[in-house]
């Protein structure tokens, strides 16, 4: 079981590892435009007052209800 | 014509490449979304094509309206050339926008751009390995220091077309090949045609049912293939181009760097921190209010107004004109209470040209930093309450430049029912640049008390009138999702030119609507209507207003423009009581946006939309305006 980027502190380097299936399509293909898909590296810079991921150098700010749909794991246990 | 068409992702230079393409300067900013509209100009090295500058598209099927602006270039225009534009920092998102773009069978050229803050980075990658990789030419530039124009307009003459085409899942590929044998000719590759349809792209469909093509049939067939994934299409279609691009990448890098923990990289994660992000933003505001408040509207329209226009121009310009015009009607119609020069001119010369042109600096400074896109992070909770997402701040604070653009602006919003409320909240409360300054001025004089009891009326307006609007439009709330741009060091030759280019619209917007407002109020003064107009407006200015009656002569040039409106009275100086400035001003902010504005969101939103909008904010800006005056008279404000 997957955990999502809630469960882990600001500064982890993580692995996208799926989604959850309640979030919306079009919010899931926004989230694949920007390259957040199977596989993809993200770090962690924030969790208050919004989520915020880098993905690559792009610096992404997501509301809660998209973040906790995102399921994700430690990137040294890839 | 044939076109050279410059694509890319939201923020990546393309609109600073078309500048150095064509010698035409366009908007250029450090937030995703400031291209919205495709602008066009001559390409200087080869005046037979035309270069597009297109609005930022991360990939397609695009997911608002000014991405499917560029969606309908590349399947409309005539291209001789695609150049994507990409970020080197991104190399994996940029790539996977090439191996889209590929796909369309043309001569392409990849501008890998911002290679300084690549650089910065230490990343390092194989620029011949990834050219010989994509099969096309790959030109590392910098555009805001003219660094490989050279290389990319020599790069654009000798364009071909790319070799290197991704492969799909053997479903995909079935269902391509079939899509393809159906598909009308045009001059894209009938390939890239089919990967939009499957992926839901709604302009490509347009184009097909332009074509004749039966869509009922093939929407059937990408349904069947559908079925075959858990995933949509489109997401199928993106991880194939994702997965290649990452392999791709992986061989060309050399260095992957590291990201750049610089003072300014600080300041911007501050910007965006749960603790110390609401004082920045305060901050930030008494800078601004400092800067435009006290010094362009106190220091440099005293200075304009008072020492030069009043004390030497006007009395100059009166002494002329009442010995060379042999007529009383026309001396007046130029330099009396209502002249053109004495009204039209002053007003935008010496009281609002010292304010924007200090307001325009400082906007500029903040839009090229790319601090107000960091807003949006702040203030999404916020906009929550509106049925909104903190990206709606953005053309919210565009609107305090220039209400009119930043309702264009409102294309980088998702869905409709979002577009709508912020245009009515854009009409109805935000400021623009000129008016803000004549505020700030006004109230600058009255002391920060004013200021807060403005800026708290017209917020709390704001949010009760965008509850209700998110209350009774109808859609579902899209909750925030939203790239920020790196925190930069904002360039002062881009800001100076950014503020000429302001200054030098805002003049010619300005100024005839200016003489037309004074023109208007000489004839109505001069036929006797003005008056009338005053007597007429009594009960609401004097009795529901509590203003002296002289006051309806400024919500009368209000309707022409709310800055003029406002000028009119700071104007009247000790002509009001603080209360009664402060109730006027409240009550023209909240007052119809310009003719301008109106003409955009008739166009954004249609007539009927517009006609309504402005029904509903009349109105509600008087009322507001009467309530403020009780509260104040009750609690006792001077």
């Amino acid at each position: 079981m997957h955990k999502t980027l809630h469960n882990f502190s600001t500064g982890s380097q993580l692995i996208v590892r799926g989604f959850k299936p309640t979030l919306a399509p079009e919010l899931r293909e926004h989230l694949s435009a920007w390259g957040l898909a199977l596989g993809t590296p993200i770090t962690l810079l924030a969790k208050r007052p919004v989520i915020r991921i880098s993905v690559e150098y792009v610096e992404l700010a997501l509301e809660s209800v998209v973040a906790e749909s995102i399921l994700v794991e430690e990137a040294s246990s890839d | 014509m044939s076109s050279i068409v410059l694509v890319g992702q939201p923020n990546v230079g393309k609109s600073v490449i078309f500048h150095r393409l064509t010698g035409r300067y366009v908007n250029v900013s450090n937030y995703p979304g400031t291209t919205v509209e495709v602008t066009r100009g001559q390409y200087s090295d080869a005046p037979e094509l035309t270069v597009l500058d297109t609005p930022g598209i991360l990939t397609l099927p695009a997911r608002s309206e000014d991405e499917e602006a560029t969606a309908h270039i590349l399947l409309n225009e005539k291209i001789a050339v695609i150049a994507q534009v990409g970020d080197a920092k991104n190399l994996r998102r940029t790539v996977q926008l090439t191996l889209l773009l590929i796909e369309a069978g043309l001569p392409m050229v990849l501008a890998l751009n911002m290679m300084d803050e690549a650089r910065a980075r230490g990343i390092r990658f194989d620029m011949t390995k990834l050219a010989a990789e994509l099969g096309l030419a790959v030109v590392p530039t910098v555009a805001t220091g003219n660094e490989g124009m050279a290389a990319l307009k020599q790069a654009l003459a000798e364009a071909k077309v790319p070799i290197f085409k991704p492969t799909y899942d053997d479903a995909v590929e079935r269902a391509i090949d079939d899509l393809v044998s159906v598909l009308p000719s045009g001059q894209l590759h009938a390939r890239v045609i089919a990967l939009l349809f499957l992926a839901g792209d709604k302009a490509t469909e347009v184009w097909m049912a332009e074509k004749q093509v039966d869509l009922t049939t093939l929407i059937a067939r990408r349904e069947h293939l559908q079925e075959k994934f858990d995933e949509p299409l489109a997401e199928v279609l993106q991880r194939t181009r994702m997965a290649a691009a990452d392999a791709i990448v992986r061989r060309v890098v050399t260095n992957r760097g590291r990201e750049g923990q610089g003072l300014v990289q600080k300041i911007g994660q501050w910007a965006v921190h749960r603790w110390f992000g609401w004082p920045l933003v305060l901050l930030v505001l008494y800078a601004v209010y400092v800067f435009v408040g006290q010094f362009g509207a106190g220091v440099l329209v005293g200075w304009l107004e008072n020492d030069l226009f009043n004390e030497l121009i006007n009395p100059w310009f009166k002494q002329i004109v009442n010995t060379w015009v042999p007529f009383p009607w026309l001396q007046d119609f130029l330099v009396g209470t209502y002249g053109l020069w004495t009204m039209g001119m002053t007003y935008a010369l010496a009281l609002i040209l010292p304010i924007v042109t200090t307001f325009f600096i400082a906007f500029g400074i903040l839009e090229d930093s790319g601090y107000f896109a960091r807003l949006s992070v702040l203030s999404n909770r916020a906009f929550k309450v509106l049925g909104l997402n903190g990206r709606a701040v953005l053309p919210m604070v565009l609107g305090l430049g220039c209400v009119t653009m930043a309702t264009l602006t409102t294309r980088i919003l998702h869905t409709p029912r979002e577009r709508l409320i912020v245009t009515f909240l854009l009409a109805l409360a935000i400021p623009c640049s000129a008016q803000l300054g004549v505020v700030m001025g006004m109230l600058a004089s009255y002391g920060g008390g004013a200021f807060m009891i403005w800026l708290g009326t017209v917020i709390f307006v704001l949010f009760s009138v965008g509850w209700l609007s998110g209350k009774l439009v109808k859609g579902k709330r899209i909750p925030l999702m939203t790239e920020l741009p790196p925190m930069r060091l904002p360039l002062m030759t881009n800001v100076a030119k950014k503020t000429w280019l302001r200054l030098k619209w805002y003049l010619e917007e300005v100024i005839p609507l200016f003489l037309i407002g004074a023109a208007l109020m000489f004839v109505l003064d001069r036929i006797g209507l003005l008056p009338w107009i005053i007597k007429a407006g009594e009960p609401l200015v004097t009795g529901w207003l509590g203003l002296p009656k002289e006051a309806s002569a400024a919500f009368l040039m209000g309707f022409l423009r709310r800055d003029f409106g406002a000028t009119g009275l700071f104007a009247m100086g000790s002509g009001l009581s603080p209360e009664q400035g402060l109730v006027g001003l409240v009550t023209l902010t909240l007052f119809v946006p310009c003719i301008a504005s109106m003409l955009v969101i008739i166009k954004e939103q249609g007539i009927k939309t517009a006609l309504i909008m402005i029904a509903l904010i009349t109105p509600l800006a008087f009322f507001v305006g009467g309530l403020l005056h009780r509260t104040l008279i009750f609690v006792g404000f001077a």
